[in-house]
Order: structure tokens, then C-alpha cells, then sequence
């Protein structure tokens, strides 16, 4: 069904551009789990070890990921809609949504890095260890409105 | 756009739950067979849990939503097509797998939340409980089956 309407010759680019979606919403499923984890299962003992694999999810499967799906879109959207050929609004609105949830990640990136060490001093808890755990649920709504908008095409 | 947009929406949605959820669960597991202290083990066994959830819910409504679609697909496939037909036989088959490996994970994070309320130290039976060759296997079986419906969503061998 997900290639419903693609020529067979850009399904290996179709392929490797869906295993790094799933990659990306898997990544950005455990940097919200561990995050609100440390931020709120009453154990702060357990927050360093939460906030470190947060980061690492983030640094190793999230910004890689968005990496991946921007190229092999990219490559996706050339083949569908070659040189000169106007690009439908709901590509320019994913590919919008996607950059700007790509520079979220990074920034994120350094204020969980923040939080980290905070938290290894034992301050679980501040603006800082807020942010770093409600951002990723905001990044995870973007990445669902770039879904619907690429598999509905509106 | 029209009930066929909307049916792959939820379709493509539903798979995301599917496969990314098996994702975060297998990342949980793996970190959980890296730790020592049975808190340690307990907590991150237990973030799987609402992943369970997801999973289900996920693996149901793709399913759901997939055979939707073949009623009013616009390029003539159908339920009886061979690749669809694997699909589906893939699905029930990495689902008899997935479940009995929760089982014992489950076994896992309840022996694990045992000992961490008993002076939570390391433990030999924890850790080969946490990394049960028998669930490791069927988990990773049923990951591959899942990734070979994806193969089979995408190129749709035999399809016109």
C-alpha cells in the first residue's frame, strides 16, 4: 500500500527512506520516554542514567535519521518531480516542517547535553531538565503532520 | 482528499506504531540487558510497557486499514493478490512469535522489581532471565517478519 502509486525503480529510495522515518519516530519515542522518566518517575537516582541514553538516542539515531530521510527525500522528490516541474505545496510543507524539527534536534541536542550534567550533580529538576523533556513530544506531532501530509498528499 | 488518502493516512500511521514501537522496545531491551542493578533493569523493562500498547494497537489498525484499502484501491489491488496474501500470513505469524517473548520479558521485569525492592543487587539469574536466549530469538524472528512485510508493502512483488 505504501508505494501505492510509485514506479517500481525508485522502491529501493522508497525503502530506505521509510526504514529511516521508522528510525527517526523510534529515536525520538525513547529521547520522550527517558526524558519524562527523569523528569517524573520519582526516581531521581535513576535520572542520569535516563537523561544519558535520552542524549545518545538523540545524538545517534535521531539527528542521523533526519539526516537520511532529508537526502533520500531529496532524491524521492527529484525523481518524482524533476527540473522545472512545480513542486505540490504538501512536499514544500513537509520538507519546511522536517528542517526546522532537524535544527530542533540539534539544539536539543546541546540542552539535553546541559541537562545531563546538571542532573549528574544531582539538579534533576529546572528549566532546563523542562524543556529537554517537553520539546521531543513536539518534534514527535511535527514528524506525525509530515506523515499525514506525505502519505495523504492534501 | 478522499476516503483512500485518509484509509493509507491511518494505514501508514498504524504502521509507524508497528514498527517503530518494535524498535524502542528492542533499543529498551538491549539497554536493560546492559545494566547490573535489578532497579536499573526494572525501569527501563518497564518504559517497554506502554510500548506494548502501541505495538498492539499499531499492528491491528495496519492490518485493519491494509485490508480497507484493498476494497478501493484505485490501481486494482487485491486481498487475494499473492503479496498481500504473504503479508497478512507474515503478520499472524510475527505475532504468535512476539507474544510468547513478552511473556518472558514480563517474567523478567517482575523478577527484577523483586530484587531491586530486596537490596538491588547484581544478580546471575536476573541477567540470564533479561537476556533468555528463547526471547531474544523469537523477538528477532518476529522483527524480520516485520520488516518483510514492509519489503513486500513497498515492492509488491507479482503486482502489475
Amino acid at each position: 500500500m505504501l508505494a501505492a502509486i510509485r514506479p517500481t525503480d525508485w522502491n529501493w529510495l522508497l525503502f530506505g527512506h521509510l526504514l529511516a522515518a521508522f528510525a527517526l519516530v523510534a529515536g525520538v519515542i525513547v529521547v520522550i520516554l527517558t526524558s519524562a522518566a527523569a523528569m517524573w518517575s520519582g526516581r531521581p537516582q535513576h535520572a542520569p542514567l535516563l537523561r544519558t541514553i535520552g542524549f545518545r538516542a538523540n545524538l545517534v539515531v535521531v539527528i542521523p535519521a533526519f539526516v537520511a530521510i532529508h537526502i533520500l527525500g531529496g532524491l524521492l522528490a527529484d525523481r518524482e518531480f524533476p527540473g522545472g516541474t512545480k513542486e505540490p505545496s504538501w512536499l514544500g510543507a513537509s520538507f519546511a516542517i522536517t528542517t526546522i524539527a532537524t535544527v530542533v534536534a540539534v539544539v536539543l541536542a546541546l540542552l539535553q547535553y546541559w541537562t545531563l550534567r546538571r542532573a549528574r550533580t544531582g539538579s534533576v529538576r529546572g528549566w532546563q531538565a523542562l524543556t529537554a523533556t517537553c520539546v521531543p513530544p513536539v518534534v514527535l506531532a511535527a514528524l506525525v503532520a509530515v506523515i499525514v501530509l506525505m502519505a495523504g498528499k492534501p | 482528499m478522499s476516503t483512500y488518502d485518509w484509509l493509507l493516512v491511518f494505514h501508514l500511521l498504524a504502521a509507524f506504531c508497528l514498527v517503530s514501537g518494535s524498535v524502542v522496545a528492542g533499543i529498551l531491551h538491549w539497554l536493560a540487558m546492559r545494566r547490573d542493578r535489578p532497579s536499573e533493569i526494572a525501569l527501563l523493562l518497564g518504559l517497554v510497557r506502554p510500548m506494548v500498547v502501541v505495538i498492539g494497537v499499531g499492528s491491528l489498525a495496519a492490518l485493519g486499514f491494509g485490508i480497507w484499502l484493498t476494497q478501493d484501491d484505485p490501481d486494482g489491488i487485491s486481498l487475494t493478490d499473492g503479496w498481500v496474501i504473504a503479508a497478512i500470513v507474515l503478520w499472524f505469524a510475527a505475532g504468535a512469535l512476539a507474544g510468547p517473548a513478552g511473556k518472558r520479558l514480563r517474567h523478567a521485569r517482575e523478577l527484577a522489581e523483586r530484587m531491586a525492592a530486596d537490596g538491588d543487587g547484581p544478580s546471575e539469574a536476573l541477567h540470564d532471565a533479561v537476556a533468555d536466549r528463547t526471547a531474544l530469538v523469537l523477538n528477532y524472528v518476529s522483527f524480520a517478519m516485520v520488516i518483510a512485510i514492509l519489503v513486500l508493502m513497498v515492492f509488491k512483488p507479482g503486482a502489475g
